[in-house]
């Protein structure tokens, strides 16, 4: 026999529907918010981590003021510190060399030339001769006949031997010292003296950009500034939202934020560094998940900053300055953060130290774990997260505080039932049972609908999600 | 009605304590025989409830004992207790206390629910003469038909005692009477034992049994062999 008890629930329901419909109704409203920030949160986290792998992520860029050669790309992957204090020291020895021997070139020059005027001089004494005009012509008649001698004369002599390489080792002594000294700073400031560096390799990756002026209503006031990357790239891929990549030089692929922001639609012509194009393409690139200009940025500006694909035949056309911009990629990946930090310490060492000897220089370097356009959003949900924790647990309390409220007040209007079906030999454990059901089943019910609300509902962040 | 069916061996108990300390039972004695119709007679304060309650297993007795078929209730655990009160007892109260939002048949079927020997609920149903009102709930029943319905909870298990603690005392004489043979026709009918508590000596003119108590403790123990109908009783 079934318990008559189970009987009384759905009566329950009937006779109380107002109180536990605004029941229902609060609960379903405040788990289905906290669910569909929790699936909105999972979501997003989902497709920015497979975004990570399927739209090769960089691990760091760096920009150089030039063109890099071949050799110095070579040197910055194979991860090793270049020998900079050799590399001054070199440089010093190659310009000290060069001053010194001018320096004997002049010397020697004066010392023969005076050594034969003193022996003219000396002969026109003995022989009585005092005008001046009469000696000066003596003299240029001597030199004439003689310097080309003297001077080799002079070269050959173990006296000027030993002056010469006395000079020399001054001058590098004086040299090794400089260097020492500036390279000690260096080496000082940057930590490049470590014992334990091992290198990291590094892939490659040429990823030059433009910044241009977007002008998005054709009317020629610039309303944005539009970093352009080109559509053959290889590294740090784009997803995209609506439309496709452009495939003639008159198209253009935009940042989809930014589009939504300022209300540009597939199909729209807007004006980039003076030319115009149709848009025929709105992504999201895996680098930038948010529009942060520079990493010094607290906020993202979607209105004032985009990023968009151009073929490269129009890239090429553009005018404005070249970002030597390079990306890389870890060979063995770090693991965690700590050891994020470290593969960029000594990249950057590495980075650094061939750049300099290469007579190049680093206009910017950034490891992807310290990027704002790729971390901030994913932070931003981090943050929302405790919040949603904390919201959840109070909604835990209310729920309890309200059942505790009519769980109690129901026990003492039941009070001699209770009683009655006690002495009649129900226990309590039966008991408990049925008059927990009811929360129970209001509370599931909530959470059911709430639930299914929150997953289908969940659509909060949106504004930042990337899609594929 | 041979065997001492219930056994009731120096019940003490006390509420209170220090100044305040009550002693409600003093030392009680007597024994019931199966199928006994057993009152317990005595004024408010006299002990009654608080003895219904002990032998229900509600409650429990500072010393002495209860004995059931041989069982002492202090060996029961909790669990043993429930299994006793559902297998044995059955309750009827002075206030119905009723399923509110629960029809006739179904306050019935909660009794029978609990019973692995309980009569048919049709048969009770009509027995109790409340065949025209089994889909009715508890609030369009007057008071003594609610009774009937209580009583019926109790009879439908089928117990081996039947517990009735002031079963008329909201009811008005002639409804007193009819529950009354009720109890009457179960104690017959399905051979019950019956105890009741009541403060209304003309009940005891209908019991094989009258336990008279005062102050907590048994002043006359009788049985009455010339008992009269119910019907017949008057007060």
């Amino acid at each position: 026999m079934r318990n008559p008890l189970i009987k009384r629930i759905p009566k329950e329901l009937a006779s109380d529907w107002h109180k536990y419909l605004v029941i229902i109704l609060f609960m379903v409203g405040m788990i289905g918010v906290i669910s569909g920030m929790y699936v909105g949160r999972e979501s997003m986290v989902y497709s920015i981590n497979k975004g990570k792998t399927e739209l090769n992520l960089e691990d760091g860029c760096f920009e150089l003021s030039h063109r890099a050669s071949p050799e110095l790309l070579e040197n910055i992957s194979s991860g090793e510190m270049a020998d900079v204090r050799q590399y001054f020291i070199d440089e010093g020895m190659k310009e000290a060399d060069k001053e010194v021997a001018d320096a004997i070139e002049k010397e020697l020059n004066e010392q023969v030339t005076k050594a034969i005027e003193d022996g003219v001089r000396a002969q026109c004494v003995a022989m009585g001769v005092t005008d001046e005009d009469m000696i000066q012509s003596y003299v240029d008649a001597a030199m004439e006949e003689n310097f080309e001698e003297a001077l080799k004369e002079a070269r050959n002599s173990d006296e000027f031997k030993e002056a010469v390489d006395e000079a020399y080792a001054e001058a590098h002594d004086a040299v090794i010292e400089a260097v020492d000294e500036e390279w000690n700073d260096i080496a000082e400031e940057y930590k490049l003296n470590d014992d334990n560096f091992k290198p990291t390799t590094v892939k490659i990756y040429e990823h030059f950009y433009r910044n241009e002026s977007e002008d998005n209503n054709n009317d020629g006031v610039e309303d944005a500034t539009v970093r352009i990357f080109k559509s053959d790239s290889e590294i740090d891929l784009a997803s995209f939202v609506e439309g496709r990549a452009p495939e003639n030089k008159n198209e253009i692929a935009i940042d989809r934020n930014h589009a939504d922001t300022v209300g540009i639609k597939l199909g729209d012509k807007i004006t980039v560094g003076g030319r115009e194009y149709e848009v025929v393409g709105l992504l999201s690139y895996v680098n930038y998940l948010t529009m942060h200009e520079s990493n010094t940025d607290l906020m993202f500006d979607a209105f004032g900053f985009d990023v968009a694909m151009l073929t490269p035949e129009a890239f090429n056309e553009l005018t404005s300055r070249l970002h030597y911009n390079y990306s890389f990629l870890y060979d063995v990946k770090p693991e965690d953060k700590v050891a994020q930090a470290d593969y960029s310490e000594r990249f950057l060492k590495a980075l650094i130290t061939q750049t300099l000897v290469d007579d190049n220089e680093i206009k910017d370097y950034l490891p992807t774990y310290l990027s704002q356009a790729r971390n901030f959003a994913p932070s931003d949900i981090e943050g929302d997260s405790v919040g949603t924790a904390i919201f959840c647990y109070i909604l835990i309390a209310v729920i309890a505080f309200i059942f505790a409220i009519t769980i109690s007040s129901t026990i003492d209007k039941e009070a001699s039932v209770i009683g009655t079906l006690r002495a009649s030999g129900y226990s309590k454990g039966e008991l408990i049972v049925h008059y927990m059901s009811m929360p129970v089943i209001v509370t599931l019910a909530g959470a059911a609908i709430g639930n299914a609300l929150g997953y289908t509902g969940s659509r909060q962040y949106g504004d930042y999600a990337p899609h594929r | 009605m041979e065997e001492n069916f219930l056994e009731i061996k120096d019940l003490k108990k006390s509420f209170g304590t220090g100044e305040a300390k009550q002693d409600v039972l003093r030392g009680m004695n007597f024994t019931v025989k199966k199928g006994e119709f057993c009152v317990l007679l005595g004024p408010s304060g006299s002990g009654k409830s608080t003895l219904l309650n002990i032998i229900g297993g509600i409650d429990t007795p500072d010393s002495g004992f209860v004995s059931i078929k041989g069982d002492k209730l202090e060996d029961m655990d909790e669990k043993q207790l429930t299994i006793y009160r559902r297998k044995h007892l059955g309750y009827v109260f002075q206030m119905y206390n009723l399923i509110p939002n629960l029809n006739v048949k179904e306050n019935i079927e909660v009794g029978a629910y609990l019973s692995d020997k309980p009569l048919d609920v049709e048969e009770v149903i009509t027995t109790l003469g409340l065949q025209d009102h089994k889909y009715k709930y508890p609030n369009q029943l007057s008071g003594g038909q609610q009774q009937r319905v209580s009583i019926g909870r109790a009879v439908v298990k089928n117990p081996d005692i039947l517990m009735c603690d002031e079963p008329t005392g909201a009811l008005d004489y002639k409804t007193s009477k009819e529950i009354l043979s009720l109890i009457e026709d179960c104690n017959s009918k399905y051979g019950s034992t019956i105890i009741m508590v009541t403060h209304n000596e003309a009940i005891k003119y209908m019991a094989d049994h009258v336990i008279k108590l005062r102050d907590g403790v048994v002043r006359h123990n009788d049985l009455n062999d010339k008992k009269i109908p119910a019907s017949e009783l008057e007060w």
